[in-house]
């Protein structure tokens, strides 16, 4: 009875103009966005390396503390399947010898009018375009056969109800399914037969079925919500409407406005003042570091019998008690130095903790907010998987202290041994007092840039899983049991 | 057989639908039940294929209470419909075989579908054709085939002939007689008094929701039914 069921439910659908609409979205707009998202990479790579490689030969004399080191972030790789925000994120981090990083964005707008409309990748495909057809698909299910008064011929005949609805959820969803994979396998052979991206290799191909199964999770909860609601409205006018709204609510009202009103439950301070304040601070620390360093040598100075007001650095550099008072300073300096470097850095870590555990508590309402609608699970576990969306920003952080840490051993660290300061009255001297060419030192770049594997993506994600299994379950329940109360009349 | 025992229904808003019928229309018995727009006759056949619940009394199909026993009940019964839609891209055929399957029969071949559609008056050259290319009287008999296909001892039809013209009408009745012939017990609502007095074994009229009358043949022919139909609408008009 099921089979027969479920058989006439794909016929039926088969045979109405909108499985063939569906079809031509999917096997044209799927392979068309995975092809254009690929060829974004493919010129995000290159200039990837491009800018790499001129920092490295622009660099290769540019060499002592105030060198600012850069390691330039490659794209990701899955970033084929969803942009998110790759166009936003930063893609270099740089470093300087005081231990501070910061990641950079400085991609420019290559394509204005694409930003402007927003990208068509396969996540923009399944969340919003899909998901709008998945809504039609579904939208006079029941209310449709109710107007046509099949709905009771069937009901008067010995079925459960639990049947009927059942047919109709796994009816409408096959045929929206074969659509679906024929734009997937169509986009598939595209990208291999017309790109250099190793489509069905591991690397890609099993993010990639993770990524189907979720967008197919996704996909269902949206076939129930649109059955369930045309069991809930009196005729196809009010479903179709309905459905709208609701596609409306969900994919755009509650993820728009969760961040606004996660802004406004708990507002934070901007980057920009928080900037500001890192730099009042590190200015604040330096001018302490600078009074103490100067009374220093001026006591050393004193005494050796010279006086630092009056003492010209540059002209008298070779004067034998300038030379026994630097020596001796130069044994003092450097606890002072370490003293201060780490009040800087322990300051500076100190704002930005106090920021992220604010922002992180701001980011925390907002995406809780938004997890209302699954269109929200959806796209952070989506853009998570592709690394390029929120996890990325920790996972960036996570890298550029790597680089720091690897820049100060391997560069910064080397050249500090000699690398001296003297300030005595108003006047600096400073520099490398050593052969630096004998240090071997190579331009520090961002050689292994760490993305997520994809099972920590997931394990990082549990609870938008979790809360998409709920939601299918969920909306699956629903529309049976609302069925089985459901007036056929 | 069909049996309502004291069967009432009253809906959420407290109208009463259906008070305390009784009735039994037994095998190779077509009952015609008459009544104005909201007299409770489609309340009563919705009763019987369980579409809803009664308030009271119970309704029985071959002995079987159909809220007890819905799923049990509906093997044997039959439907049909005042305006048969049917699924619009499917051929007759195809309606056909789908109904047939829910109704239990799921071996019959394509010719078996032709010889009743046949059986029917339908055209031969329509049997392959999209329901949506049909007309109502067309559709209609698609409808009556499914409820003949299921070979249910009991039909239930809600004013099938609405909107029929008169020779589709005298067709449907024609058929209604066969199945009579083959044992069947029919329960037909309807508005139309004419048709009635054709092929009836016995009328009954609702009004406001109660059998008010019941007449076997022989009665109904002898008082003029149509005049006893019109004095209880111009009775029910005059109390409004």
């Amino acid at each position: 009875m099921l089979r027969h069921l479920i058989i006439k439910e794909i016929q039926e659908i088969v045979t109405n103009a909108r499985s063939l609409f569906v079809m031509l979205i999917c096997v044209v707009l799927i392979p068309l966005g995975l092809y254009v998202s690929t060829k974004e990479y493919e010129q995000a790579k290159t200039a990837y390396i491009d800018a790499e490689r001129m920092y490295i030969e622009g660099n290769k004399d540019n060499r002592g503390m105030q060198f600012i080191a850069e390691g330039y972030i490659p794209p990701s790789p899955l970033s084929i399947f969803s942009s998110g925000l790759s166009g936003y994120l930063p893609n270099k981090i740089s470093t300087n010898s005081q231990g501070v990083w910061q990641a950079i964005n400085d991609h420019g707008i290559n394509n204005p009018i694409a930003l402007l409309f927003g990208k068509i990748d396969f996540y923009f495909i399944v969340t919003f375009i899909l998901s709008l057809l998945a809504f039609i698909f579904t939208f006079n299910s029941i209310t449709g056969e109710k107007e046509s008064g099949t709905l009771r011929l069937i009901a008067a005949n010995p079925v459960h109800r639990w049947k009927i609805i059942f047919a109709k959820i796994v009816g409408n969803y096959t045929v929206f399914l074969v659509s679906f994979f024929a734009g997937i396998i169509s986009g598939l052979v595209l990208l291999t037969l017309t790109t250099n991206v190793p489509i069905l290799s591991t690397s890609y191909l099993l993010p990639f079925v993770m990524i189907l199964i979720i967008s197919l999770m996704f996909l269902f909860i949206l076939f129930n919500l649109g059955i369930l609601l045309s069991i809930k409205t009196k005729n196809s006018g009010a479903s179709i409407t309905a459905s709208l709204l609701l596609w409306v609510l969900i994919a755009v009202i509650i993820p728009k406005i969760s961040p606004m009103i996660a802004q406004i439950v708990y507002p934070i301070e901007t980057e920009e003042v928080v900037n500001k304040k890192k730099t009042m601070k590190r200015e604040e620390i330096q001018e302490e570091y600078d009074k103490e360093r100067g009374a220093l040598l001026s006591a050393i100075m004193k005494e050796n019998g010279l006086n630092a007001e009056t003492f010209n650095i540059f002209s008298s550099w070779d004067d034998p008690a300038f030379t026994t008072s630097r020596n001796k300073y130069d044994k003092k300096i450097s606890d002072i130095k370490n003293k201060y470097e780490i009040r800087k850095v322990e300051e500076i870590e100190k704002i930005e903790r106090n920021y992220n555990s604010k922002k992180h508590v701001q980011q925390n309402i907002a995406k809780n907010i938004s997890r209302i609608s699954p269109v929200s699970s959806f796209t952070f576990l989506i853009n998570d998987i592709t690394h390029t969306g929120l996890g990325e920003l920790k996972n960036i952080e996570t890298n550029g202290n790597q680089f720091r840490q690897y820049t100060e051993s391997e560069y910064y660290s080397r050249i500090r041994t000699d690398y001296k300061e003297y300030r005595v009255g108003g006047m600096i001297s400073n520099g490398y007092f050593g052969d630096i060419s004998k240090l071997g030192l190579e331009v520090p770049r961002l050689q292994n840039y760490i993305y997520p594997s994809l099972v920590d993506s997931l394990v990082n994600n549990w609870t938008d899983i979790l809360l998409l299994c709920f939601y299918s379950l969920l909306f699956f329940i629903v529309s049976v049991f609302q069925f089985i109360k459901y007036d056929v009349r | 057989m069909l049996q309502a025992i004291d069967l009432t229904k009253r809906y959420e808003d407290q109208e009463l639908a259906l008070d305390a019928l009784n009735l039994e229309i037994k095998e190779g018995e077509i009952f015609f039940l008459l009544g104005a727009n909201g007299a409770g006759k489609t309340t009563t056949i919705n009763l019987f294929l369980n579409f809803i619940e009664p308030t009271g009394g119970k309704a029985l199909i071959n002995g079987i209470d159909v809220t007890k026993e819905p799923l049990e009940s509906k093997k044997y019964v039959s439907y049909v419909s005042e305006n048969v839609m049917l699924y619009g891209n499917f051929t007759a055929r195809q309606n056909l075989d789908f109904f047939a399957k829910l109704g239990g029969k799921p071996n019959l071949s394509k010719e078996d579908y032709y010889m009743q559609m046949r059986e029917v008056g339908l055209q031969e050259e329509a049997f392959e054709k999209k329901i949506k290319t049909f007309s109502k009287g067309m559709r209609q008999k698609v409808g009556l085939t499914i409820a003949i296909i299921k070979d249910a001892p009991n039909i239930l039809l809600d004013e099938p002939t609405a909107g029929l013209d008169p020779k589709a009408a005298a067709e449907l009745m024609q058929i209604l007689v066969n199945l009579k012939r083959q044992g069947k017990s029919i329960f037909m609502c309807t508005h139309d008094i004419f048709r009635a007095k054709n092929i009836a074994d016995r009328v009954g009229i609702m009004k406001e929701g109660r059998l008010v009358m019941v007449r076997t043949r022989e009665e109904f022919l002898e008082d003029d039914l149509e005049k006893i139909y019109m004095n209880y609408m111009q009775e029910m008009v005059i109390e409004k």
